[in-house]
């Protein structure tokens, strides 16, 4: 559906985008995930034709992205980081609008427009203006006026930013409601949890570049933490933490305010092994939890650092 | 495009700030201007001009009469010579001189030399007239003579241009052009909200296939449409609530609302289309540029305008304000059709090279940041 191939993008000295590939299959959503400057808005803009960039191509449906590319516009919705709504206009004319830049027949548009209030559950508002409606409400309003004309592939930048997590949940709902429908779906954010529970597949970008891109299993095999382990309320001694690390599979190991993290390699028993050191040395601890690899872990072993940092 | 017409109507007219500056603030302020002058400085007659009447031994009797004619109505005549005519222009005594040779001589571009020149110019024109029937049709000779004469009369009893100037009916002239001018707000609203790298409602906008000179003509159109339609209640309100007898027909003032409304907005749209400057910034600029230019027009103290066009005569050229204010001299004051067609004219080349320095700009236009 989409192919981005060698595209830079420089701001000055900044270089924004560097040269980043990407390809987004037809009828998948597709998680573009990283950090706040990492580039993913740059990059949906460039592929949007709002932006100009230094070098390489974008082809969607199999043609170059040009900014009176209408034949392409048409096909594409977009759900944009800020509310972009009219604030003069109420629910239904705000979605009326927009789908009427894409939909010309008054009967077809106008079908299409109440779908979009009920899809986004925004029935009981018609009438409202956008300063009348709440962060959640508002978000969904904007959600409608980019998806009313049913485009074959929507571009979501970061639909859930400022959102309470009932509204949040609602949205990612609905994405996976118009991806169902057929939709392709681009979706860019930086929180992690979200393009886990949504995303097909997913590409971490950092520095304007792809640094990994598959399933999140995909991903999470690539790295070599297999299991995270956290004790808390422990209290060790600088010879206790020399000798968890040298037990099997253990490789990284965190100790601070009484809390202790271990990363483990992929194997059985890890946290058997690490309970029963700990009860040879009698030494008590608290709450023990394990869990298993993030796309934050993925961040963090390919670029040394946390996601939201 | 008459969807977006549709929507850009509905937005504008629901935009309380925007309407009540374009709006409801002209006319609060002529109803303030209406309070301030009181009834009795708009029976004020304009008072006659001083000119000096040089004579000289190749002069034009049939001018000399023309100028005795004018005398003790809107002219104040006194023969004298050369020498002492242009030390009394100079010294500022006389507005002007005139010579027998049908030639005039002004110090400054002032109303009242426009108004000498315009006499000048239109007693030139009757006189090529009557030649010109005296050669090509000598048997109507009488007739053209009685025409004259019935010209005369009228133009002797009732001054200059046709009308008696009211001292003000000028700040309405320059409150008439603010009210015009004032249609740069909407204008530069219509751009903020057009261009991707202004606002996310541009983006927006500029994603979709509507193509962008589109949109940007359907809400232009609207724009005009509602300033034309705010100068109209404007000059309606000054003319039949205020009775301010501008004496001019509506047909040309309105024609002068329209061109000036055409202006106003374009004036919002080249603003808009500049740079990637903050919305507050640009409004600021468009509101200085409207408020110089409409106190340069005399919206603040008719000396103003006076003083502004000695210093520098070009400036009422160029000046918005000025030629939309000096359109309504022409009609109601002087009746001088030729200035006022050129006033117009100006006005819409003025409003084409910002409209299509807007174009240029936007054209094409993908940003290098957003």
């Amino acid at each position: 559906m989409v192919q981005i191939e060698n595209m830079v993008k420089r701001y000055g000295k900044l270089v924004a985008l560097d040269h980043l590939n990407l390809e987004v299959r037809d009828g998948e959503i597709f998680g573009l995930l990283g950090p706040n400057g990492s580039g993913k808005t740059t990059a949906i803009n460039c592929l949007l034709a709002l932006l100009k960039f230094d070098k390489g191509s974008i082809r969607i449906a199999g043609k170059e992205m040009q900014p009176d590319a209408y034949d392409l516009k048409q096909k594409i919705g977009v759900v944009m980081q800020n509310v972009a709504v009219f604030e003069q206009l109420n629910v239904t004319e705000n979605i009326d609008y927009f789908c009427g830049l894409y939909v010309q027949d008054k009967k077809r548009k106008k079908e299409l427009v109440e779908e979009a209030i009920s899809f986004v559950g925004l029935q009981n508002y018609r009438k409202m203006r956008p300063k009348q409606l709440s962060g959640g409400l508002l978000r969904r309003l904007n959600i409608a006026c980019g998806i009313a004309h049913k485009p074959s592939l929507i571009v979501m930048d970061e639909p859930t930013v400022a959102v309470d997590p009932q509204s949040r949940n609602k949205i990612l709902e609905g994405i996976k409601e118009l991806n169902q429908r057929g939709a392709t779906v681009i979706y860019t954010s930086h929180y992690m949890e979200e393009v886990e529970q949504i995303c097909d597949r997913v590409a971490i970008i950092d520095h304007g570049r792809v640094l990994a891109c598959g399933t999140t299993e995909e991903l999470k095999s690539m790295i070599k933490t297999g299991e995270t382990i956290t004790i808390e309320g422990i209290l060790l001694g600088e010879e206790n933490l020399q000798e968890l690390r040298e037990l099997p599979h253990v490789f990284e190991i965190d100790y601070r305010e009484s809390i202790l993290v271990v990363r483990c390699s992929k194997a059985k028993h890890n946290l058997v092994r690490i309970l029963d050191y700990l009860k040879g040395k009698e030494i008590s601890f608290g709450r023990v939890f394990s869990e298993l690899p993030t796309l934050n872990d993925v961040f963090l072993e390919i670029t040394g650092k946390e996601l939201r940092d | 495009m008459l969807h977006l017409m549709k929507y850009r109507l509905k937005q504008t007219l629901r935009e309380k700030s925007s309407m009540f500056w374009a709006l409801c603030f002209p006319l609060i302020l002529a109803t303030l201007f209406r309070f301030a002058f009181g009834s009795g400085s708009f029976d004020e007659v304009f008072q006659k001009i001083p000119v000096a009447v040089v004579m000289t031994s190749e002069g034009n009797e049939t001018f000399r009469e023309f100028l005795d004619a004018m005398d003790g109505d809107m002219l104040k005549t006194e023969e004298m010579s050369e020498e002492k005519a242009l030390k009394k222009l100079a010294a500022g005594e006389v507005e002007g001189i005139f010579y027998d040779t049908k030639r005039l001589a002004v110090s400054s571009n002032s109303i009242k030399s426009s108004i000498l020149n315009s006499l000048l110019d239109t007693y030139v024109k009757n006189e090529a007239m009557m030649l010109d029937i005296a050669s090509k049709h000598p048997e109507r000779m009488q007739d053209a003579l009685q025409a004259m004469g019935e010209f005369t009369s009228t133009t002797e009893e009732v001054s200059a241009g046709g009308r008696s100037l009211d001292t003000g009916l000028s700040f309405f002239f320059a409150l008439m052009a603010m009210s015009c001018l004032y249609g740069c707000f909407p204008g530069l609203q219509v751009m903020q909200e057009t261009r991707a790298n202004l606002a996310a409602l541009g983006a927006r906008q500029c994603i979709s296939p509507t193509h962008r000179l589109k949109r940007i003509l359907a809400v232009s159109l609207v724009t005009y449409g509602i300033q034309f339609v705010n100068s109209a209640v404007a000059l309606f309100y000054i003319r039949f609530v205020l009775k301010m007898d501008f004496g001019g027909n509506m047909g040309g003032m309105l024609l002068i609302c329209l061109m000036g409304s055409l202006i106003g907005v374009s004036m919002g749209i080249v603003v808009g289309c500049i740079g990637k400057m903050r919305e507050g910034a640009k409004v600021g600029i468009v509101l200085a540029v409207s408020m110089i230019s409409c106190g340069l027009a005399g919206l603040y103290s008719s000396d103003i305008k006076v003083m502004a066009e000695e210093a520098i005569p070009w400036i009422g050229r160029v000046n918005p304000a000025s030629v939309i204010a000096d359109a309504f001299y022409c009609l109601n004051v002087y009746n001088d059709k030729a200035r006022y067609t050129q006033c117009l004219v100006t006005l819409a080349v003025m409003s084409g090279v910002m409209v299509l320095a807007g174009f240029l700009f936007t054209r094409r236009e993908r940003y290098d940041s957003i």
